[in-house]
């Protein structure tokens, strides 16, 4: 049985529909009108336990909607949805202390202990997850270190740094040992050491702890890192799904080829090659064509046997580069 | 007791916090202190030439309102603004993901943070009592003082039930604001903050409301005016109270939970 189960998963959001000005204020209050936002369309997938799985998409795509109806937040509008074989919305305490939830810039920490330290803030997750001292105290300790907490455990949360408070986060959301992880962006707006400790530290968990994992970044290096497969979501519908690779693959629409040939190099020539979208001159001679991705081997093998090739790469795409085209068509 | 480990972490989590503010605890002694003197020194004016006002001649006029000053002051019905809060910005959702009752621990929380206020608040009072110590009238009986304590207490349990429940309209409401303003100054006049109860007409409507329990029926038992029997009465309307604003608020989370849109993130 999978971790994550979702079938056909819709959400309508039902908002009161506001123009800008004061005479939308106007108008609003006279006559109040609602909207219907439709933020998933039939979603479909399955996270089986110890897998990574990326969910990204662009703002508003419904990757956060998504991570509120696994962990239980907000009740889905239809379809199915089950999570270690329980129904969230329910809220059952077992399912809950099975699950975490980090979501993008609101800590839990945050919210309980503001003015105290991070231990004391530790020590209440503790007690509210009902940990054995014995258990907890491992944990923590292992915990502590993989993220480098021990200089600020006696410090106040509030005195801590964005990406200090990131780690100590992270801590306080695994200290139960979840096999679970609702991960919303957690590495937005973190420098690239800390980001690289945060990568590190949930690949380390899911290894070690066999936990199932969404993952949703705008940071397609997290994916790329971190995924073992990748979901790309817009205006509430599923657009492609496979490896990060796979995926990148799909979504761009050509690929680079990047060639440098002894004596002189003829543009033109290299244009009229079948496949070949665009060529341009690069320094030292070198020649970068962006060419169709069917016809990426043929062009290959054309340069070999027609062209004196000093030196030939094929470039595959990244996931950045595969949605920015996909946004670009779109 | 294992179950009640969240709930005691969370009482003791916020009265640390609480402590970390000393000057806030200082200032709220003003808040205590002044308004006392001010209302003996209308009473006195107002009783100066009178011998009394209905049941209440000074001294057990000034006695009512240092008791329901004090209590109404601290019933947490107003403590409760962080929940419309929480569901307004969608930080409740941070609370929803945790194996616990929402209710039960927010309880704990706001008693947390209100203990070191009823401790320094008592004191401020008992020395607002030694000051006018001629105007003051003490209980009949000592066991009466104790008896609306614990009234009192059972007073603060459903103050922070209704503050909850009040609060839970955020589920329908994209500003509780009115509702729950109106609310607070509606109930400081029905606890009897404003007038002694008894002193107005149409009884029957404010002995049928629960917001007596904040602050007049515990001045009345202090003053020896209910005897055991009324006493008794007393406490059942009180957890039939209790227990009707938490079946409504229960009713209201489960219904509010399905239109929570957890907005943010």
């Amino acid at each position: 049985m999978p971790a994550v189960e979702v079938r056909d998963l819709w959400k309508v959001y039902v908002r009161p529909k506001k123009t800008p000005g004061v005479r939308g204020a106007l108008r609003h209050f006279l006559h109040p009108e609602i909207e219907r936002i439709e933020a998933l369309k039939g979603v479909t997938f399955t996270v089986e336990q110890g897998e990574i799985l990326g969910y990204i998409g662009p703002n508003g795509a419904g990757k956060t909607t998504t991570l509120k109806i696994l962990a239980g937040v907000i009740h889905p509008t239809r379809g199915k949805v089950t999570v270690l074989g329980f129904q969230p919305n329910r809220r059952a305490r077992a399912f809950l202390k099975q699950i975490t939830f980090v979501m993008s810039g609101r800590g839990f920490l945050e919210e309980i202990a503001w003015d105290l330290s991070v231990a004391d803030g530790l020590r209440f997750v503790r007690s509210l997850y009902k940990i054995p001292i014995r258990q907890a105290q491992k944990m923590e300790d292992e915990l502590v270190n993989l993220l480098e907490l021990q200089d600020l455990l006696r410090v106040r949360l509030r005195q801590l740094s964005h990406g200090q408070r990131a780690r100590v986060e992270l801590a306080a959301a695994l200290l139960w040992q979840p096999k679970v992880l609702f991960l919303d962006e957690p590495t937005l707006g973190l420098d690239v050491v800390a980001q690289d400790a945060i990568r590190r530290f949930v690949r380390y968990y899911v290894q070690t702890y066999g936990a199932a994992c969404i993952l949703t970044s705008h940071y397609m290096r997290d994916i790329e890192e971190l995924a073992d497969r990748a979901i790309l979501i817009d205006q509430g519908t599923i657009i492609a799904e496979g490896s990060p690779r796979a995926l990148a693959r799909q979504l761009a629409t050509h690929r680079i080829i990047r060639v440098a040939l002894n004596g002189s190099t003829d543009l033109s020539k290299l244009c009229r090659l079948p496949g070949v979208m665009d060529a341009a001159e690069e320094d030292h001679g070198v020649v970068r064509l962006k060419v169709h991705p069917d016809q990426a081997k043929s062009i290959l093998q054309a340069l070999v046997l027609q062209w004196d090739v000093r030196d030939l790469s094929l470039e595959e795409p990244d996931l950045e580069q595969g949605l920015r085209e996909y946004f670009e068509r779109r | 007791m294992s179950m009640f480990k969240p709930y005691w972490a969370a009482l003791v989590l916020d009265l640390q916090t609480v402590l970390r503010f000393r000057s806030n605890i200082l200032f709220f002694l003003t808040a205590v202190l002044i308004p006392p003197l001010a209302v003996f020194f209308l009473w006195r004016t107002v009783l100066g030439t009178e011998e009394a006002i209905g049941a209440y001649d000074l001294r057990s006029m000034v006695t009512y309102y240092l008791i329901v000053q004090f209590m109404v002051a601290n019933t947490p019905h107003t403590a409760t603004y962080e929940i419309r809060e929480n569901i307004y910005n969608g930080r409740l959702a941070a609370w929803l993901t945790r194996p616990c009752s929402y209710f039960t621990l927010y309880l704990a929380r706001v008693i947390g943070s209100w203990i070191p206020f009823w401790l320094f608040g008592a004191a401020g009072t008992s020395v607002v009592a030694l000051v006018l110590r001629d105007y003051v009238q003490l209980p009949p009986h000592p066991v009466l003082l104790v008896l609306a304590l614990l009234l009192w207490l059972g007073g603060v349990l459903l103050g922070f039930t209704w503050g909850y429940l009040i609060n839970l309209t955020a589920f329908w409401t994209e500003r509780a604001v009115g509702v729950v303003t109106v609310a607070d100054v509606v109930v400081f006049f029905l606890a009897g903050g404003i007038l002694p109860l008894d002193l107005l007409p149409v009884q029957w409507l404010w002995q049928a409301l629960p917001f007596r329990f904040f602050g007049w029926v515990p001045a009345q038992v202090y003053l020896g005016r209910l005897d055991l029997a009324a006493i008794g009465a007393e406490w059942i309307k009180l957890m039939i109270w209790v227990l009707v604003l938490l079946c409504l608020s229960r009713l209201l989370w489960r219904r509010g939970l399905r239109r929570f849109q957890g907005p943010g993130g």
